[in-house]
């Protein structure tokens, strides 16, 4: 993996996001085992939903997927994770650059308490952009893109965490997408916000679909229905969670092959 | 036997009434006192009572803030003093700081929660926090003063308080770091900064409130500080030249004066409530500093 | 971890710092030690309970360090202040706590709190200036034991008060409900239910006010009278630990000199003790707060 560069304009089309593929992942924290065994691909350009009950090790996988897991004292990854050709999980990985090329957002917004544009300019200053002409368009290019740009552009001196919860978390967007990721991870992105705020949310999370692969985990059934071109099930019976079934969402959702997934989609357990 | 209960149960609550009342009678007996016998060497004897007595009060204590101590200070002022004092906290500050902001973000940020050499360090620095003082000045004088050669000098005596106030800085430091939640790592971790970007971008920041406020409270700990400087800073009333000179600082100069020095305790009187005085501004701007950091962490919620 | 070279410079400067920060405590002992192994040697452990008197000189074999009375003084006046602190201490918290309307619970701990603040010289110059001449006048000398435990009661109690306050305010909300709810008075309440729950946090600041008072020196200095005798009864002058080592420091050479860091090995020692005892009594009662 090539060390960070300057961040350019990459021309977005689902060509240049890569495919990323899970063989044979075991996570563990210590003696407990979270994911068991989940072998998994996702296919450039799409959304994948990555569903089940609490404890099946849904935010174990999706944390693992940018290395985040190193953060947890005693977390043990295992297996096989390649990002297109490359080998994410190998001890030499230089996981500062992969997090560049893999972005994630967060079950609740978490803005540095500073104004709106230091939080975009930060991640770009931090990576090697210089040229603050770039940078200022970068900006104003992702927040249009996110469309907060109208919402925003009079007050970007101010705090971000002045705004609202909706746009809060939009603005967490912009700023993982001011690095021109390749792949987005989501945890549960809508869970704290409003139904209006979640509606503008999924609109723009389908439409980042051109840009690059999108993961988000969820709780929320409709939501998965709505948005993602796949899904993958995870259940856990205690021992770690093991992936049941994945899928084009309507199939799944239409005609699940496996009982769990059926009793888990009607709402009978979980 | 309710009506026994109730006996008993009448005591207590008379004694739970009653005892506060010797505790902040007595020490605001002695506030009274010194902000009266203090004061009294400012107010101009009934002879001076010519022009305008609050500009004679004033131009009293610059007089007593800037000029040297004469006849052993029972006389004069505490000039010399005030800049020993001030050279001894810098001396320390600037030790302290740099080791215990250095040792809070090795603690907080880059140790394993459960290592083993972390304890081992908070253990032995809460340890540290027990020590007496005068234990500081013994070491202080065989350790600064003998065995690196110091002598009796301002600069010792720095280095002796820079020990003394460390425990407090770092906890100071440490309780800075928790204060910024654990999201903003996680944020600042995804977005591809390295763990000592982090620090300096987003935590050393937010956390710049509380470290300052074990900034503050350092300082007032070492101002208050006697013992520890006696034989190590020295006695010397006169003008330091250099922080290898001898210099007494304004806690010593109350001591020696109320002491040793007879007909000293006007003088003395006026110094402590200079030094009390000071320490009220610093803990009132502590104070200050602290109530504003905790209106900020309402404002992650 | 991959961290770049600068980085993983930083990253060890920090683990050294933290390193030095650890190790001053055990270079103190050590020097400590160091410095007072000629008194253990040269006048050993039996003179310094048995000698004639306290007239101690740079050559051990001239002089007499007979430490009994000043080891009684630093005894006798922390064990008198800490009798005094610790109830009224506790009680004024439990006034702070339970009985006090919410504006005078206020202003009494920033009285409290004012009283932390106030440096040792203070209290000594306010104890000699005011107290030691009423004491004078009811029994002379004026300087002694007790004038000296008043003034060391005063100086501890913000410790006692403040850590006791923390630790009633840090026991569960749920007893306080369920006391009141059987409509007991609050005396029973704050006698039955608070102090037991409390207890290993007052505990601890009761042995924490004693460690302050043990290793109080200037205020000591200035009102206790500073003879080295053992005192006859609570009006009678005393010298302590820290004094001896206050006063004596300027002088003092050779095997004197030596004594007198064995004076405070002996203060590091009780001290050591009784943070080793707040350690157990913590372990133990942590079940009792939330």
């Amino acid at each position: 993996m090539t060390s960070s560069k300057p961040v350019s304009v990459r021309d977005p089309s689902p060509q240049n996001s890569p495919r990323v593929t899970a063989t044979n992942l075991t996570i563990r924290y210590g003696d407990k085992v979270a994911l068991r065994d989940v072998s998994l691909t996702f296919e450039p350009g799409t959304i994948t939903a990555i569903l089940g009950p609490s404890g099946s090790g849904k935010t174990s996988l999706l944390t693992s997927l940018n290395r985040l897991t190193d953060l947890i004292p005693g977390c043990r990854v295992d297996g096989s994770l390649l990002l297109g050709e490359e080998e994410v999980l190998r001890q030499q990985t230089d996981v500062v650059s992969l997090r560049h090329r893999v972005g994630m957002i967060f079950q609740r917004p978490n803005l540095f308490p500073m104004s709106i544009r230091r939080n975009l300019e930060l991640p770009l200053r931090e990576h090697g952009s210089r040229n603050q002409n770039q940078i200022n368009e970068k900006i104003e290019r992702t927040l249009v893109e996110v469309g907060l740009w109208d919402e925003v552009k009079d007050r970007m001196e101010r705090s971000a965490l002045t705004l609202s919860g909706g746009q809060q978390q939009r603005l967490c967007l912009a700023r993982a997408l001011v690095l021109d990721p390749e792949v987005l991870l989501l945890d549960e992105p809508c869970s704290a916000l409003d139904p209006i705020s979640t509606g503008v949310v999924e609109t723009l999370l389908v439409n980042l679909r051109s840009r690059c692969t999108l993961i988000v985990v969820t709780h929320n059934l409709a939501q998965a229905r709505r948005i993602a071109d796949k899904s993958a099930l995870l259940w856990s019976e205690g021992d770690g969670g093991r992936l049941v079934e994945t899928g084009e969402t309507r199939t799944m959702f239409g005609s699940p092959r496996e009982s769990v997934t059926e009793a888990y989609l009607r709402g009978y357990v979980g | 036997m309710t009506r026994r209960k109730t006996w008993f149960q009448f005591l207590f609550d008379v004694s739970v009434w009653l005892s506060p009342l010797p505790i902040a009678g007595l020490f605001l007996w002695l506030i009274g006192d010194l902000i009266l016998r203090g004061s009294g060497a400012f107010w101009p004897d009934a002879a001076e009572v010519g022009g305008n007595s609050v500009v004679i009060v004033f131009e009293q204590i610059i007089q007593f803030l800037t000029a040297a101590p004469e006849r052993a200070g029972r006389g004069g002022g505490i000039g010399p003093i005030l800049i020993s004092t001030g050279l001894i906290l810098s001396v320390c500050m600037t030790v302290a700081l740099p080791i215990g902001l250095g040792t809070a973000i090795g603690l907080s940020e880059f140790l394993p929660v459960n290592s083993r050499f972390g304890r081992l360090v908070r253990r032995s620095l809460d340890v540290l926090s027990g020590v007496p003082s005068i234990v500081f000045g013994l070491f202080g004088n065989a350790f600064f003063c003998r065995f690196l050669g110091l002598k009796f000098s301002i600069a010792s005596g720095g280095l002796t308080l820079a020990c003394m106030v460390l425990p407090l800085l770092i906890r100071s430091a440490e309780e800075g770091f928790r204060a910024v939640p654990d999201s903003q790592r996680q944020a600042a971790a995804a977005l591809g900064f390295s763990r000592w970007s982090t620090v300096f971008r987003i935590i050393l920041p937010q956390a710049s409130l509380g470290i300052v406020v074990g900034l503050i409270l350092g300082t007032g700990r070492a101002l208050a500080e006697t013992a520890a400087l006696i034989f190590t800073s020295g006695y010397v009333d006169r003008m330091p030249r250099s922080l290898g000179d001898s210099g007494r600082s304004l806690s010593i100069h109350i001591y020696d004066l109320s002491m040793n020095v007879p007909g000293g305790n006007e003088n003395a009187y006026a110094s402590a409530l200079v030094l009390v005085a000071s320490l009220a501004v610093i803990n009132l701007g502590a104070h200050q500093l602290m109530t504003r950091l905790l209106k900020r962490e309402v404002a992650y919620a | 971890m991959f961290q770049s070279n600068k980085d993983r410079l930083l990253t060890a400067l920090v683990i050294g710092m933290a390193a030095i920060a650890g190790s001053i405590v055990v270079i103190i002992a050590i020097f400590v030690v160091k410095e007072s192994i000629p008194a253990m040697t040269h006048i050993g452990g039996s003179r310094f309970l048995t000698d004639e008197s306290w007239h101690p000189a740079d050559d051990a074999p001239r002089g007499q360090f007979n430490l009994l009375p000043i080891l009684l003084g630093t005894v006798l006046s922390s064990m008198g202040a800490i009798c005094v602190a610790a109830p009224l201490g506790v009680l004024s918290a439990v006034f702070c706590q339970f009985y006090a309307p919410l504006r005078v619970a206020r202003w009494y701990r920033m009285i409290i709190e004012l009283m932390a603040g106030v440096p040792s010289v203070v209290f000594g110059l306010w104890g000699l200036v005011v107290l030691v001449p009423i004491v004078a006048s009811i029994h002379p000398p004026g300087q002694s034991l007790f004038t000296g435990i008043i003034i060391l009661t005063l100086m501890i109690l913000p410790t006692v008060v403040l850590l006791t306050d923390a630790a009633f305010s840090s026991v569960s909300h749920s007893y306080r409900q369920g006391a009141a709810a059987l409509g007991l008075s609050r005396a029973t309440t704050v006698l039955s239910v608070m102090i037991p729950a409390a207890w290993s946090g007052i505990v601890t600041a009761v042995l924490l006010g004693l460690v302050r008072a043990l290793g109080e020196t200037m205020a000591v200095v200035m009102v206790c009278g500073n003879v080295v005798r053992l005192p006859k009864g609570l009006f009678d002058p005393v010298r302590t630990l820290t004094g001896t080592i206050a006063l004596e420091m300027g002088y003092a050479r050779g095997d004197h000199r030596a004594s007198l860091f064995f004076c405070g090995m002996v203060l590091l020692i009780l001290v050591a003790v009784l943070v080793a005892s707040i350690e157990i009594a913590n372990r133990r009662g942590r079940h009792d707060t939330t």
